[in-house]
Parts: C-alpha cells; sequence; structure tokens
C-alpha cells in the first residue's frame, strides 16, 4: 500500500492520487453507488415509488426480479422508494447547504474587509445565532410555520451560516492587506472587485472541504427531522421519513429500516471521508515514511 | 588555529528531498537531491562563512548539522562529525543533548523563531532547564539576567518581562543569541542573522557576535548572501552554487585571488559607485532536479562554453593551495577573467 | 537647481503630514504619532530619487499617501501637477495610472491563483485598456519568455516575479513609479539583472522612479538625486555623489559607516564598532529628532529643530545645526 501511495504522491493527477488511498477509493464507490441511486434508478423503466399491492407486502430483498430490493408493507417497490427519498434529502439538504454558504460568504467577507462597525454587527447577529440551540428552533419552527419544502430549506439554510461566515472573515482579515490588493487599488479596483476577484477565490479550497463535510452533516438532519415527521411530508418520502415508518415492524421486516439506514450511511460516509481526504491534501499530510 | 581536529566537519554530503520542485522531472527514487557532496571544516575560534544564493543549500547544510532536516529528507551519502564523532550515527537522544548544549543555531527571522506567548526570560529559562535540570529556579534567574547582559540588553532584569512583540527586530535577535549562548556551545550556527535588520543593528549584532567568539573560543558557522558582511568577519568562507561547493578559502583567498568563475561573477556583480551598468550573470541557477551533467555552473559561465571537459564530468574540489580549493578545471583562466572586468558579458 | 529650465516634475510633495493618534490606554491622553512630519520633495521626469531609512522612518506611509491610497493629515501631494486629495473619487481613478508601485517582496504582490497574463490585464481591464496584445508586449519589455502568460506565478522565480510585477506597473503607461525595495528580496545576481531592467525601462521610457530602498550600495548606483529619512523627516538630500561623498548629517554618517563593505582592508575600522545596543529610534519631544542617538549632540539640538540648510551650491541639504565639511 505505502509503495503505490508513494509513488502516486509523487506525480499524476489529484484524481488518481486520491484513488490510491484505500479509504478514498472505497468512498467514491460508496459515492457513485449514492448518484446511481438518485439519479439513474429514477430512469429506468420499472421505476415506481407509488403503486400499491397489498399482497405482495413486505418482501425481503434479493427475492424477487420485480423488487430487487423488496417492497415495503403496502408492497411499494423499496429500491423505487429509496430512490425518490434520496433525491428528495439530497435536493434538500444540497439547497441548504449552498444557502447556507452564500450567506455566509457574503458577511464574512463584507465584516472582514470592511471591518469597524460592519463587522461588529455581522459578528455580534452570528454571534447570537450561535448561541441558540438549533435543533429546538428548528422543531419550533417547523411546528409553526409548517412543513413545505420552502420553509426547510430555508430553515435550514440560516441556521449554518455562521461557521461559513467566521471562515470568510478571517480570510478576508488576512488578505486585506496582501500586497496585490493594494496592488489592484492603485489601478483604482472598486471593493467589489477586489471582494469578488482577489478574496473570494481563495476561499474556493476551504469552502470545498467544509461544504463536503456539511453536506453529510445537513443530509442527517434532513433525515432526522423527517424521522421525527417535521420533516418532508409523505406521500413524497425522505431516509428519515422511511425509517420512522419502518420502524414499527423492526420484529417482523428489518428491512425496511436497514434500506434506508445504509442508503443515509452510504452518502454521507462517502462525503465525509472525501471531506477528510480533502483537508489532508490541504495540509500536506504525507503517509509516514518508512526508517532508512 | 588551524592543525587541531576542526570542530565540524562535513565530509561529502548528501541529502534528497522529494520532488516536488516546479517544472523538475522527478529522479529515479523520487528524490532530488539538493545538497550533493558538500565538504568543509570549521575549527575552534574561527568563523566559517557560507555563501550562496537561493537553492544553494546553505540553510539545508546547517540544518542538516543541526538534525533539524524535514521529515522526507534523505541523507544519501557522507558525514557529519562534530569534535570528531560521527553524528549521523548518533541515536536521536544523544543528538537531542548535543542540540543547543554542544552546538546551537540562531535563525533569521528572530520573531517567527521567538514563542510569541511566552516572555523571553522564561524561553530563556526553558532552554536552560532542558539541559541542565539541576539548576534551582533562582539560580536560573540570574543566569537568565547574566546572558541577557551578556548580549549587552540594557536593564536585563526588566527586558527578561518583556514579550518578543514588544521588542526590537535588533532585540530579539539578541535574545536569540543569548538562548543559544546559554551553554557555552562550541559551536554557533547563524543563519543569516543580520538580513532582516536594519543597517545600523546588523553592525552592532555582527560586532556581537563577534564578541561571543572572542569570549568562548567557539567556532561559528555564519550563512549569508551578503558579500560585505563576509568581507569584515570571516575567517575562512565556502561557495555553495546549486548544492555543490564550487570554491573555498580564506576569506583573503576569496575576495583577493578568486579562481572559480561564479566567485568571481559575485565579486563583480556587486555595485560599485563607478560603473553605469551593473554586471550580471546571465541567466538562472538551475534547480536541483535540473542540474547539468558536469559542471553546474557551466551554463552561464564564459569559460565552460561549449568546453567538452566542463560539459562531461563534474569538477571535484581541487586544492591550488594549503588553504584554497576550486571545482574549476581551468582557475587559471578564471583568475584571468577577473583583470578583464570588459571581458565580462553585461 | 536650475528650475529655470526644468521641465514640469512629475512629483511634488509640500509638506506632508501624515499622523496617527494612538491612544496609550483608557486613562492615558492621546498621543499623536507622526509618521510623517513635514516632507518637501520634487522629483522630475527622467530622474530617479533614491529614499533611504531605517525601519520606523515612515517611508511606508510615505509610499502610500503619495499613492493616494491613504489621506495625509496635511500638506499637498501633486501628480504632474494634480493635487490628488483634492479629486473626487472618479477623477483619482482617472489620475492613478499616472502613478504605480512596485513591490518589495514578489511572492506576496502576485496573487497567486491567477495566471501571469491576468495578473498583468487587470489594470487594463479596470482602466478599460485590454487588449491581449498590450499584455504580451509588456511581457516581452521585461525580457519573459512567451508563453509566460499561461502559467502562475510559482512556476518562476523571484528576479522573473519580480520583472512581472514591473510589467504590471507598466501597463498603464505610468508618468511616476514608486519602487519600495524592489530588489531587497533578490538573490545578488538577480538583483543587477533588475537593475539594468529599470535603468533600460527609465531610458527608454522616461519614466521618473522613487527609489525606496535602505541598501546603500544598490541606492547610490541607481540614484539621480537622495534624501535621507529619519523619523518622518528628511535629515539630508541632494544629488547623490554630494550625499554619499560628503556627508553633513551625523544619521547619514552613521548609516554609511554601518554598511558592511565588501573591502578586506576596512576590515578592522568596522569591528571597532560598538556592539552595545542604542536607544531606539523615539522622536523627541523638542529640538532635533536624531538627537537623543547622535554622537555630537549639543545644547542647541535639544532645543530648537534644525531646517534643512544648504551644505553647498549644488543642491545638498541637511537638517543639522554642526554638519559635518
Amino acid at each position: 500500500m505505502s509503495r503505490r501511495i508513494r509513488m502516486a504522491v509523487r506525480g499524476g493527477s489529484p484524481l488518481r492520487n486520491a484513488l490510491a488511498y484505500p479509504s478514498v477509493a472505497v468512498a467514491a464507490g460508496m459515492l457513485l453507488a449514492s448518484l446511481v441511486l438518485t439519479l439513474l434508478v429514477p430512469l429506468l423503466p420499472g421505476f415506481d415509488p407509488y403503486s400499491q399491492q397489498l399482497s405482495n407486502g413486505m418482501v425481503a430483498p434479493f427475492h424477487q426480479w420485480a423488487h430487487p430490493l423488496g417492497t415495503d408493507p403496502l408492497g411499494r417497490d423499496m429500491l423505487s422508494r429509496l430512490a425518490l427519498a434520496g433525491r428528495g434529502s439530497a435536493m434538500i439538504a444540497l439547497l441548504a447547504l449552498s444557502l447556507n454558504m452564500a450567506v455566509g460568504v457574503v458577511l464574512g467577507l463584507v465584516a472582514g474587509y470592511f471591518g469597524g462597525a460592519v463587522e461588529a454587527v455581522i459578528m455580534g447577529v452570528a454571534d447570537l445565532q450561535v448561541s441558540i440551540p438549533i435543533m429546538m428552533l428548528l422543531v419550533m419552527v417547523v411546528a409553526v410555520a409548517g412543513h413545505s419544502v420552502v420553509t426547510l430549506v430555508l430553515l435550514l439554510g440560516l441556521a449554518y451560516w455562521v461557521g461559513y461566515g467566521r471562515v470568510a472573515r478571517l480570510m478576508a482579515l488576512s488578505l486585506r492587506e496582501r500586497d496585490f490588493v493594494l496592488a489592484a487599488r492603485t489601478f483604482g479596483a472598486s471593493n467589489f472587485w477586489i471582494l469578488s476577484r482577489h478574496l473570494f477565490p481563495q476561499l474556493l479550497p476551504q469552502l470545498a472541504i467544509m461544504g463536503s463535510f456539511d453536506l453529510g452533516v445537513m443530509v442527517i438532519i434532513e433525515c432526522g427531522l423527517s424521522y421525527l415527521g417535521l420533516g418532508v411530508q409523505l406521500p413524497a418520502p425522505s431516509w428519515g421519513g422511511l425509517i420512522a415508518e419502518g420502524q414499527d415492524f423492526l420484529q417482523v421486516d428489518p428491512w425496511l429500516c436497514i434500506l434506508p439506514g445504509i442508503a443515509i450511511w452510504f452518502l454521507v460516509g462517502a462525503v465525509q471521508i472525501l471531506s477528510q481526504h480533502l483537508t489532508n491534501v490541504r495540509q500536506g499530510r504525507r503517509p509516514r515514511k518508512q526508517a532508512a | 588555529m588551524t592543525g587541531a581536529e576542526p570542530v565540524l566537519s562535513v565530509r561529502d554530503l548528501s541529502i534528497g528531498l522529494p520532488g516536488a520542485l516546479p517544472g523538475a522531472l522527478p529522479g529515479p527514487q523520487g528524490l532530488v537531491r539538493v545538497i550533493d557532496g558538500v565538504s568543509f571544516d570549521v575549527h575552534a575560534n574561527e568563523v566559517l562563512c557560507i555563501v550562496g544564493e537561493s537553492g544553494s543549500g546553505k540553510s539545508l547544510s546547517m540544518m542538516a548539522c543541526m538534525g533539524l532536516l524535514p521529515d522526507a529528507a534523505e541523507l544519501l551519502s557522507g558525514d557529519i562529525l562534530f569534535n570528531g564523532q560521527s553524528l549521523l550515527a548518533m541515536p536521536e537522544a544523544a543528538r537531542r543533548r548535543l542540540r543547543g548544549a554542544g552546538m546551537a543555531m540562531v535563525f533569521q527571522d528572530p520573531m517567527s523563531a521567538l514563542n510569541p506567548l511566552m516572555r523571553v526570560g522564561s524561553q530563556i529559562a526553558e532552554t536552560l532547564s532542558l539541559h541542565q535540570p539541576g539548576l534551582g529556579k533562582a539560580a536560573r534567574r540570574e543566569r537568565v539576567r547574566q546572558l541577557l547582559g551578556l548580549v549587552h540588553i540594557v536593564d536585563p532584569a526588566t527586558r527578561a518581562r518583556s514579550y518578543p512583540h514588544e521588542l526590537s527586530g535588533g532585540m530579539r535577535q539578541r535574545v536569540m543569541i543569548a538562548m543559544a549562548m546559554a551553554h557555552r556551545p562550541a559551536l554557533l550556527i547563524a543563519d543569516e542573522p543580520t538580513t532582516a535588520l536594519d543597517v545600523t543593528v546588523q553592525a552592532q549584532i555582527l560586532a556581537l557576535l563577534a564578541d561571543m567568539r572572542r569570549e568562548t573560543g567557539a567556532a561559528q558557522v555564519l550563512i549569508t548572501h551578503d558579500l560585505g558582511v563576509v568581507a569584515q568577519v570571516a575567517d575562512r568562507v565556502a561557495v555553495l552554487y546549486s548544492g555543490r561547493v564550487v570554491e573555498s578559502g580564506t576569506v583573503a583567498d576569496i575576495f583577493r585571488n578568486p579562481s572559480h568563475p561564479y566567485t568571481i561573477g559575485l565579486l563583480a556583480s556587486l555595485l560599485h559607485p563607478g560603473n553605469r551598468r551593473a554586471y550580471a550573470i546571465p541567466g538562472q541557477p538551475p534547480t536541483a532536479a535540473q542540474r547539468p551533467p558536469g559542471c553546474v555552473f557551466q551554463p552561464r559561465c564564459q569559460l565552460g562554453e561549449g568546453r567538452a571537459a566542463c560539459m562531461g564530468t563534474v569538477p571535484p574540489l581541487q586544492a591550488l593551495s594549503a588553504t584554497q580549493h576550486s571545482a574549476c578545471l581551468y582557475p587559471d583562466e578564471a583568475r584571468a577573467l577577473r583583470t578583464q572586468p570588459e571581458g565580462m558579458r553585461s | 537647481m536650475n528650475t529655470a529650465r526644468s521641465p514640469e516634475p512629475v512629483l511634488e510633495i509640500e509638506d506632508l503630514q501624515v499622523h496617527y493618534r494612538l491612544r496609550r490606554g483608557l486613562l492615558q491622553p492621546r498621543r499623536a504619532l507622526r509618521a510623517v512630519d513635514g516632507i518637501n520633495l520634487a522629483l522630475q521626469p527622467g530622474r530617479t530619487l533614491g529614499l533611504v531609512g531605517e525601519s520606523g522612518c515612515g517611508k511606508s506611509t510615505l509610499i502610500r499617501t503619495v499613492l493616494g491610497l491613504q489621506k495625509p493629515t496635511s500638506g499637498r501631494i501633486l501628480v504632474q501637477g494634480w493635487d490628488i486629495n483634492r479629486l473626487s473619487p472618479r477623477a483619482l481613478r482617472a489620475v492613478r495610472p499616472r502613478m504605480q508601485l512596485v513591490f518589495q517582496d514578489p511572492n506576496s504582490a502576485l496573487n497567486p491563483r491567477m495566471t501571469v497574463h491576468d495578473i498583468i490585464a487587470e489594470p487594463l481591464r479596470l482602466q478599460k485598456r485590454y487588449s491581449r496584445a498590450r499584455v504580451e508586449a509588456l511581457l516581452a519589455q521585461v525580457g519573459m519568455p512567451s508563453g509566460a502568460g499561461a502559467q502562475r506565478p510559482a512556476a518562476f522565480s523571484g528576479g522573473q516575479r519580480q520583472r512581472i510585477g514591473i510589467a504590471r506597473a507598466l501597463a498603464l503607461e505610468p508618468a511616476l513609479l514608486v519602487l519600495d525595495e524592489p530588489v531587497s528580496a533578490l538573490d545578488v545576481s538577480i538583483q543587477a539583472q533588475v537593475i539594468n531592467l529599470l535603468d533600460d525601462l527609465q531610458q527608454r521610457l522616461g519614466l521618473a522612479y522613487l527609489f525606496v530602498a535602505h541598501d546603500l550600495s544598490v541606492v547610490r548606483h541607481v540614484s539621480h538625486d537622495v534624501a535621507v529619512m529619519y523619523l518622518g523627516r528628511i535629515v539630508e538630500t541632494g544629488p547623490r555623489d554630494a550625499v554619499f561623498d560628503r556627508p553633513a548629517h551625523p544619521y547619514t554618517r552613521s548609516l554609511m559607516l554601518a554598511v558592511p563593505q565588501p573591502d578586506l582592508d576596512a576590515r578592522l575600522e568596522h569591528a571597532a564598532a560598538a556592539s552595545r545596543e542604542l536607544p531606539e529610534p523615539a522622536p523627541a519631544a523638542t529640538g532635533c529628532v536624531f538627537q537623543p542617538r547622535c554622537p555630537r549632540a549639543q545644547p542647541r539640538c535639544v532645543i530648537e529643530k534644525p531646517l534643512l540648510t544648504p551644505q553647498d551650491d549644488s543642491g545638498h541639504l541637511a537638517a543639522c545645526w554642526f554638519p559635518d565639511c
């Protein structure tokens, strides 16, 4: 293993280098499986998460060709339901993540670059928000405002911007006095130009690391909310919702819970392993070399 | 001075680093010879100046002596002897005892070498307790005061309580020197100790280093790229170019009788008030991975243009006299270059 | 100085003052730090003014103010006749191309994530003067190989990065180039290449250089006139040879004595210099700024601030009551 890694680290594309690590290769496989599930399966001819067949309920996986992953108590195809649920969960998570990043990056850059009162206000709001327990807030708001996808995305999307905000602010603080920023000012660059062309691109590697990790977190939160009945409502299922349904039948057909669990694990585990790999690459950690 | 055993003796040292240099191709094992067969000696009560530009390997060779090479570096050949004992054969524990006590190093940028969160007095006390664990607290404090006085800091008791950022660059460098001298090392290595400092402070620090040497009789190695500093403080000089020693000798040898085109080129690059046009050695030093076969300076050398001997084999360091060595195959022609400044391309 | 026949100066600084208010603590009164304390300079086209000073002398503040990146407390800065502190932001933006800056550290002066082409194109794009050909021409003018535009700064050596910085500074066809220690971070053998390049460019384009450096040998080589700065004031100024051959101010003398000369015969003198710690540069409340460190301070120096007075007919001025001859 170490020889392969040593060879890979010398040169070659980052992708090939990454795949030389076994953990990354496994994660890539898991991610691929998740993508296939959520993107390709719905395109297959047999895709049908809705039609019920009460006589064919609770079939175990790998028993019927028509239902490769079995059926639920109402006879609906599990594979199709998983795929649909995956779409829902992943989409909400992705949208929420994007909103968090966008809000965080903009507020953070502005705070760090301009300083003074602007920074004080933004950071004050950030500190305030962090002090509120998020889950509690989410539960309360959803209970009041309802379950629509929009509400959910807005809520999740505005709950976690502070992490990105702080990173962006630090970046802006450390870069705003750098010579190349000064140079841009001597050319007559506006603040917007400097922020968008010089400061923002420097954030991208860090955003990739944080974003990939947080994607997993968002999926878990969304599934958690759905499990509690606060998320996306049926009939559009979520993996969390599937688990909630299946838990009544745990003694009889554990697959109803296990399958969505595996699906969550594949997606979340994959992105988090990839995030860790990106972190390692960024920090230049190499495998320890053997004693000479 | 000479004749006694050298305090430090570097013999044919070669060190490799993983090849990640821009535009470079890695060597056979993915390692690039950053230092390639370097040898020099330092004796007690003597100052050796190692002169080189970036990429010459001057800092790395001294880090190797101190045992502070990055993890990824590999020793390819050669040895380092300290007072006759091989450092590379020593177990790590023994080397650690030596570090700070037998040999000490002062770095270029004192701000990054000092812990910003500790008072300077505590930092000096820390190195004392590492190597002299028997010293009591009061004795340590007194020794710290002594050391700060040794480096001519006024009011050492108050200064010991300062944090690094409260001190000027020159003062920080004095603190570094105090830390290095805490155990009266036999060898003091200074890596560009004055480059980051103002001119007037530079002069003070150089004079201070000279005082230290007079007081303790230690050997000193000064790494620098400034020929002015070399002329003022060096007893002996080693000129490094792209990981190899191209010339070595006493300071008089190097300044009055330079015998390698690179040394001559460096001396000619010095800006004199007279000439309008500065002399510049054409081209750039090669990266460690792109060294030409044969003499490493040949692509930029007037003498070596098209000469098969220069391009074919790596010229060895030949003795030109009891003190001077040159890695040029044609040292006489090189010396002739010097007396004809118009003969040099500009 | 032949003011009757000299062309309009590219840069004129009149009694520039930049003060900072420092607050030592809640209960202590605010102190004014006079980073720039009454500077007067003039720079003609095609000439180089070498500005010498150590850290803390205020040259960074001076540079920022000259380039319009910072507002002075008082005083005027005229760039080709335009008073940059009285212009509207839009007008200032239009004047900016006339004054550009070359940085000390080629590593931080170039955005490492941008290609060289984009780096040089940036000023052109900002001022709506972009053309691919112009970028290529600029790269060629500073001696960079063709195809350099597609690469990132990390692919180049320090000397080459400095050339890229110079190319960028020339993009808007400035009349004034401020160079902040442009060769200090470079190896000796590369320094000469860059100095020669700057010399060529000055001859070809008629640029005026404000060359800030602490390396006296470099300043001596490149300058036509020299000004020595200490704690926000000019203590000596004049034609290069006059100042270097006959330094009148004690600070100038101490600077020159402190520089290690690559001359073996001068060796013993240097070793005799004191290694004692000098008191730090701190502004004196009254009198001469240099007086606390001056080996020749007299009572008069403590009381009265000396003005720049002519030492001879060549325009050599020094601010000292007891200058050397």
